[in-house]
């Protein structure tokens, strides 16, 4: 079972353009809204401090995992926010049940380093977004205009889910503080769409973010020593090595890990969400990762010398 | 064979004074010495026998000024006899200066350097981790790429000092159990994605016995009961192997059965590692000498662009 886990902000439609492109694996994809996100309810939806989310995960798997019997093995796949809760919950899962079979841990294109130094970049970042929009149509120009996601397709199915219909003048916290910002040039003015208008109610994004930045830090805080300590294995799908920070670098010279590039070309095309922008070639690792590490299926033969000597290796680790 | 007259070696020599300065070499410059490293290449063995003394060097990663500073530390070639163990581009800023002074060494003195292939002597690591960027920043085409990967290809795969000391990049693999196994292989290609060759240039030694999947992609990890029979099976004392960070530049394991040396110090400028360097003398006693960073004149202070997001 994959459980794919998404960034902050998105919902578990993040991951349907990358399931689509896994035929050929024999696998569930499992990709919850995570609280606060989507259409999960909770007691407390503002709660998304690193251990709660993470608590989350861990019980939706033990319930999943009981409800089904599940034997299968269990892969933690996870986009930015959701990369550091997949490895947050691989711990907790190992700790609450250390014969989980937690197969391995997928991380994409976030670092505990690059994190920490954006943070403080982070809420000009987060109010530059149109605090509301008329239409999804001019939603999903704005996600293409800005690279939020330049995939066509996977924008339609995701970028929907992110968002919520909000009556005129039902202002509340979403839309509380952050302004209307001019949208780049290619787009329709909003005052022409008439779209804005107070009067006429807007798409307003569903996750408040910019409430959640008490727990940012703790997303992310000692997240590369934590991900080289799972002892399962790992690998980190990243846009390019300049991300790495100094104990990823190190682990990954160590070979604790395995490091998947993005090739220049995805990039091109790609923005931070590379599973719905490039998703077959994030399909591809993830299907690597799965063959090389014989998940879901028989343990590995060692390759000998003569084919006619061939044996099962010991199970490794 | 008669010793060629001094001039003969003027423009070498003149390019390794300049390849010494950290200036690049032109771009039909590198074209020739391809050409001419590639001959010397080809009559070499997948196993090339090297006669001690020699100094054992691991990875260098275009950390040009840190070469300098291995020479000085080593003693400059050809005074030192070397056997580098690959990985010579990528990460670092000037893997084109360090893959063009390395080869030309080679092409001087070609008795006195032994050069074997790295995981990153490869054309599809070269695209991803720097080495292809910097050659089209360089020289504004991807010509020198070329003629360097074209090269590697024809690069040996292990070295076998006085048939005792097996040196190699990356570790063993399950599919080779003997010398001769590895002397059989056609090695003149790109490096594959498995298989016997692949494992060469990217396994490691491991704490578990036995044979494992190595968790870097590629390879596999082998532990010291492998090492121990491979030991044996081909009369060595040891391995000594490169392709892992090692925080003291060397690391002993598997009971002196194998070595890892690291030469790039302060690796991708932000590690704090020492390097080191392995001197085998005439006896075959083995010395090993770490060095720290070499002091740093003109190089970019290291500056990564943080991403605008982090969700």
């Amino acid at each position: 079972m994959l459980l794919c886990l998404h960034g902050g902000g998105y919902t578990g439609l993040s991951w349907g353009v990358l399931a689509a492109e896994l035929r050929g694996i024999q696998c569930q994809v499992v990709a919850p809204d995570l609280r606060g996100h989507g259409e999960t309810r909770s007691p407390d939806d503002a709660d998304l401090a690193a251990e709660t989310l993470a608590a989350d995960v861990a019980e939706l798997w033990h319930v999943l995992a009981a409800r089904r019997r599940l034997t299968t093995p269990l892969v933690l796949v996870g986009h930015s926010m959701g990369g550091a809760v997949a490895v947050w919950a691989a711990r907790r899962i190992l700790e609450e049940d250390a014969s989980c079979p937690l197969a391995g841990v997928a991380v994409i294109d976030v670092v505990e380093g690059t994190a920490l130094a954006a943070l403080p970049s982070m809420r000009s970042v987060l109010s530059a977004r149109p605090a509301r929009f008329a239409s999804l149509k001019e939603a999903l120009a704005w996600a293409r205009a800005t690279h939020a996601t330049t995939n066509p397709s996977a924008a339609r199915l995701s970028l929907p889910s992110q968002l919520r219909w909000e009556e005129a003048g039902a202002a509340t916290e979403t839309t509380r503080g952050a302004g209307v910002l001019p949208l780049p040039p290619s787009l329709p003015s909003i005052s022409e769409d008439g779209g804005v208008d107070q009067a006429r109610g807007g798409w307003v994004w569903r996750t408040p973010l910019p409430d959640s930045a008490p727990f940012w830090d703790g997303w992310y805080r000692g997240l590369s020593p934590a991900f080289l300590g799972l002892p399962c294995p790992k690998v980190l799908v990243l846009a390019g090595t300049d991300r790495l920070d100094k104990a990823l670098t190190i682990g990954q010279m160590q070979g604790r890990f395995q490091l998947a590039l993005l090739p220049q070309a995805c990039l091109d095309l790609a923005g931070h969400a590379v599973h719905e922008d490039a998703p077959g070639a994030v399909a591809g690792i993830l299907s690597g990762f799965l063959a090389r590490h014989r998940v879901g299926l028989p343990g590995l033969a060692i390759p000998s010398r003569s084919p006619g000597t061939q044996h099962p290796a010991p199970s490794p680790g | 064979m008669a010793t060629p007259p001094l001039d003969h070696y003027k423009d070498i020599d003149a390019q390794i004074d300049q390849l010494l300065q950290c200036k690049p070499l032109s771009e039909a410059e590198v074209q020739a010495l391809c050409v001419k490293a590639q001959g010397i290449f080809v009559e070499e063995s997948n196993v090339q026998p090297v006669k001690c003394p020699v100094t054992v060097c691991g990875d260098i990663h275009g950390q040009f000024q840190d070469l300098v500073e291995l020479f000085r530390i080593g003693g400059n070639c050809p005074d030192t006899n070397y056997l580098f163990m690959g990985d010579y581009v990528d990460r670092g800023y000037h893997s084109v200066e360090t893959a063009s002074l390395l080869v030309a060494l080679k092409v001087r003195y070609r008795d006195r350097i032994t050069i074997l292939r790295g995981n990153h002597e490869s054309r599809q690591i070269t695209q991803v981790y720097g080495f292809y960027d910097e050659c089209l920043r360089k020289y504004g085409t991807a010509n020198v790429w070329k003629y360097f990967t074209d090269l590697f290809d024809y690069l040996p795969l292990t070295a076998l000092v006085e048939n005792q000391i097996f040196c190699l990049h990356g570790g063993l693999s399950p599919t080779l159990d003997t010398l001769d196994h590895i002397r059989g292989l056609d090695r003149v290609q790109e490096v594959p994605h498995e298989g016997p060759m692949c494992d060469l240039l990217w396994s490691d030694p491991d704490d578990r016995c036995g044979w494992g999947i190595s968790p870097r992609g590629a390879g596999y990890t082998f532990g010291q009961d492998i090492s121990e029979h491979f030991n044996q099976a081909n009369g060595l004392s040891l391995v000594a192997r490169a392709h892992q960070l090692v925080m003291e530049g060397y690391n002993w394991c598997h009971d002196q059965n194998v070595v890892t040396i690291f030469s790039a110090p302060n690796y991708c400028y932000r590690c704090g590692n020492m390097a080191a360097i392995m001197e085998v003398d005439e006896t075959m006693v083995k010395t090993f000498s770490q060095f720290d960073p070499a002091p740093r004149r003109g190089e970019p202070e290291v500056t990564r662009r943080t991403p605008d997001y982090f969700l």
